[in-house]
């Protein structure tokens, strides 16, 4: 899952930013609205997180430009103004969620989560493919009931497909909302995640599926 | 508890009251000395009438009524009795209905008769007249001698006046309690009807709260009289308002300035928990930072609430201006430099002023410190003292701001980036620098010059006198 942080506090881009990176999260950051505005709009995100008292461009004009443009990007505002009104203005803008500083690190991870899933059209916090049951609140995912031992990437990534199962996924979609950016990318790095999965997920039916020269998708076997 | 109605209520009944007593008494006794003068004009035509009817001869003094004239009077219910006595002599004549009893003998001229009450042989309250005459003689040769003198004294009762007085004084009392008995309600409708405009002055008051600060009292519906008051409260109702909602915006911003350290905080803190790291000195110089930067404001808006409640004690002495400037300038010249800025220092070597060290000393630190750190790259920074007024102005060029920010420069938590972005700078450095200047007897202002700088004029509050003209001064140009 790919997620774009607009706050133009650079401790809390750091510490909210390693946050999301830890908890498997493709991170990009800003620390003012017209990057973050330019950003939102050549990527596409799972979710943004944004301030509202940026400097450049305030979070309530970015937000309001996206929405005009048509980007349905889930967007959670993150903001030190508690008032009802700033609350209300904020969601009658566009935003779909709305969280007070100073907040719970884990609220936010778990909202963040919450945009994301709906983003693929999934309400509940529990993923089934076949045998293959994730908890996305608890992060974790069994196989025919046993835990599998996966690392945070590892989950996002099966997570990620399992959001869009039985669609073909791209690589380079993988690559955009997985991997934080290229430099961590090796040329067969998604091959190779994919692979090491598929070992995870055994034994069992595969449940992940090439289809070549357009990507993978996650679905029960016929 | 005092009430307006209740004492205007009470000194209108007493006035009215006491002018309503006054009025009756005059009109009483206006009127019994009518009735007196009548009923004595009266008893002179009686004593007239016996006068006429005495006759002096040889044989004495007689009177030639008849008989029955006294008994017919007495027939009424008003007796009557007279005497008459030779002025050297004894009684010459007297009515039957004396009967042993004598009047008594007082008299005036026959020009002033005396009169006097008395009671009468019968019992009764009477009145009575007594003067001297000289008989008319009974023939010619009488006439040739000088006629003795007599006295004569006619009374009469006067339970008919006293009647007619009684009445009078019970109708005067009566019409009078019934005059006041109207008053009071008539006296309570005209002040209730008076106090209107109050009670809806009053009504309106009651329902302005610290939420409905906005409205505001008509005026051109009230009288005369209380649109000066009127006016006042409306006046008195903006200054609170503005009062709330600076406070009100204090605290959202004071609010506001404490949630993002906190969370920032915070959320390091969890980020640590959540996964742990070797820890290093970085984690704790963030923190340290963090708190450094909490400290600071609270640090800087208790000393505004000391300088507001005048708590600082003054210690005023004579405090070198060049030498302080330079102390103070030091640690911001390697920022300067860093921006590039042109900065021109004019403050007169021996300049002196009469001031409390730390406080002027901290005005200069903020206003220094904040032209430097809001002076845009390669910008002009200009620092003059003018010895002669002892007036202090610091002028930069400026990039965003306008003369619409001017009204808002010293208010606490301030500040022209919405965003609020950056630490060292709080937005209560010229808030607090205000209010030292107020507590030094200084003013500090905010202008905008021509060339499109924004300065910040320290000066005395009140004329006073300044160091002498013509002194040295120390010119200095950093770039």
């Amino acid at each position: 899952m790919r997620v774009l942080l607009v706050e133009d506090s650079q401790r809390l881009q750091a510490s909210i930013g390693k946050a999301l990176r830890r908890s498997g999260y493709a991170v990009d950051t800003s620390g003012d609205g017209e990057t973050g505005l330019w950003l939102a709009e050549s990527n596409d995100y799972d979710a943004v997180i944004l301030d509202i008292m940026l400097p450049k461009l305030d979070g309530l004009a970015l937000l309001r430009r996206l929405r005009q443009k048509g980007r349905q990007t889930p967007i959670l505002l993150l903001t030190a103004k508690d008032r009802i009104e700033d609350r209300v203005t904020g969601l009658q803008s566009g935003a779909d969620d709305y969280l007070v500083k100073p907040f719970a690190l884990q609220e936010l991870l778990a909202r963040v989560q919450v945009l994301c899933r709906r983003q693929y059209g999934n309400k509940s916090s529990s993923i089934i493919v076949s045998d293959l049951e994730i908890d996305t609140t608890a992060r974790v995912a069994k196989r025919a009931g046993k835990e599998l031992d996966l690392t945070s990437r590892e989950y996002m990534l099966l997570e990620y497909l399992a959001l869009r199962q039985g669609h073909i996924v791209s690589r380079s979609e993988i690559e955009t909302h997985i991997y934080n950016d290229s430099a961590e990318l090796m040329s067969n790095a998604v091959d190779s995640a994919i692979c090491t999965l598929r070992k995870k997920l055994e034994p069992g039916r595969p449940l992940i599926h090439t289809r070549r020269g357009l990507g993978y998708t996650l679905k029960e076997a016929l | 508890m005092k009430s307006i109605r209740r004492q205007l209520t009470l000194n209108l009944l007493t006035g009215f009251g006491l002018l309503l007593v006054c009025s009756m008494t005059a009109i009483y006794f206006l009127t019994r000395l009518a009735l007196l003068k009548e009923f004595d004009a009266s008893l002179q035509a009686k004593a007239w009438t016996i006068i006429s009817a005495t006759e002096c001869g040889r044989d004495g003094i007689h009177v030639e009524l008849p008989d029955d004239y006294f008994e017919k009077a007495n027939e009424d219910a008003t007796p009557q009795y007279y005497e008459m006595w030779q002025v050297d002599g004894g009684v010459c004549a007297r009515s039957p209905s004396l009967t042993a009893v004598d009047l008594p003998r007082r008299f005036g001229r026959t020009d002033a008769p005396a009169y006097w009450n008395l009671p009468l042989p019968g019992g009764h309250a009477g009145r009575a007249i007594g003067l001297e005459f000289s008989p008319k003689a009974e023939d010619e040769r009488d006439r040739r001698s000088a006629p003795p003198m007599a006295v004569i004294v006619v009374a009469t009762d006067r339970q008919s006046l006293d009647r007619t007085l009684n009445t009078l004084a019970v109708v005067l009392i009566v019409a009078g309690i019934l005059t006041v008995c109207i008053t009071v309600p008539l006296i309570n409708v005209s002040l209730q009807r008076g106090h209107a405009p109050l009670d809806q002055l009053s009504r309106q008051a009651a329902t302005i709260t610290a939420e409905s600060l906005a409205s505001r009292f008509s005026v051109a519906t009230l009288p005369e009289e209380l649109q000066p008051i009127t006016s006042k409260l409306n006046d008195l109702l903006s200054r609170l308002e503005q009062s709330f909602e600076r406070e009100r915006r204090f605290s959202a911003d004071l609010a506001h300035e404490l949630r993002t350290p906190l969370a920032e905080l915070r959320s390091h803190a969890e980020v640590e928990l959540a996964w742990p790291q070797k820890s290093d000195a970085q984690n704790y110089r963030e923190v340290l930072d963090i708190a450094l930067q909490m400290e600071a404001m609270v640090s800087r808006l208790l000393e505004l609430a000391r300088g507001e409640n005048g708590k600082i004690a003054l210690r005023i002495e004579t405090v070198p201006v060049a030498e302080l400037m330079e102390e103070v300038w030091q640690p911001l010249a390697a920022k300067a430099a860093t921006k590039r800025l042109a900065v021109h220092f004019s403050v007169p070597r021996d300049a002196r002023v009469q001031t409390d060290r730390t406080l002027f000393r901290s005005i200069l630190v903020n206003l220094l410190s904040n032209s430097v750190e809001y002076t845009p790259q390669a910008g002009r920074l200009t620092i003059e003292w003018q010895a002669d007024l002892q007036k202090l102005t610091v002028a930069n060029t400026v990039q965003d701001l306008s003369p619409d920010d001017l009204p808002h420069l010293f208010e606490r938590l301030w500040r022209k980036d919405k965003s609020r972005t950056g630490t060292e700078h709080c937005g209560l450095g010229l808030a607090l620098s205000r209010e030292y200047a107020s507590l030094l007897n200084l003013s500090l202002s905010a202008s905008f010059t021509s060339d499109n700088s924004l300065a910040l004029i320290l000066q005395p509050a009140r004329a006073g006198a300044g160091p002498p003209r013509g002194s040295e001064t120390l010119t200095t140009d950093a770039c």
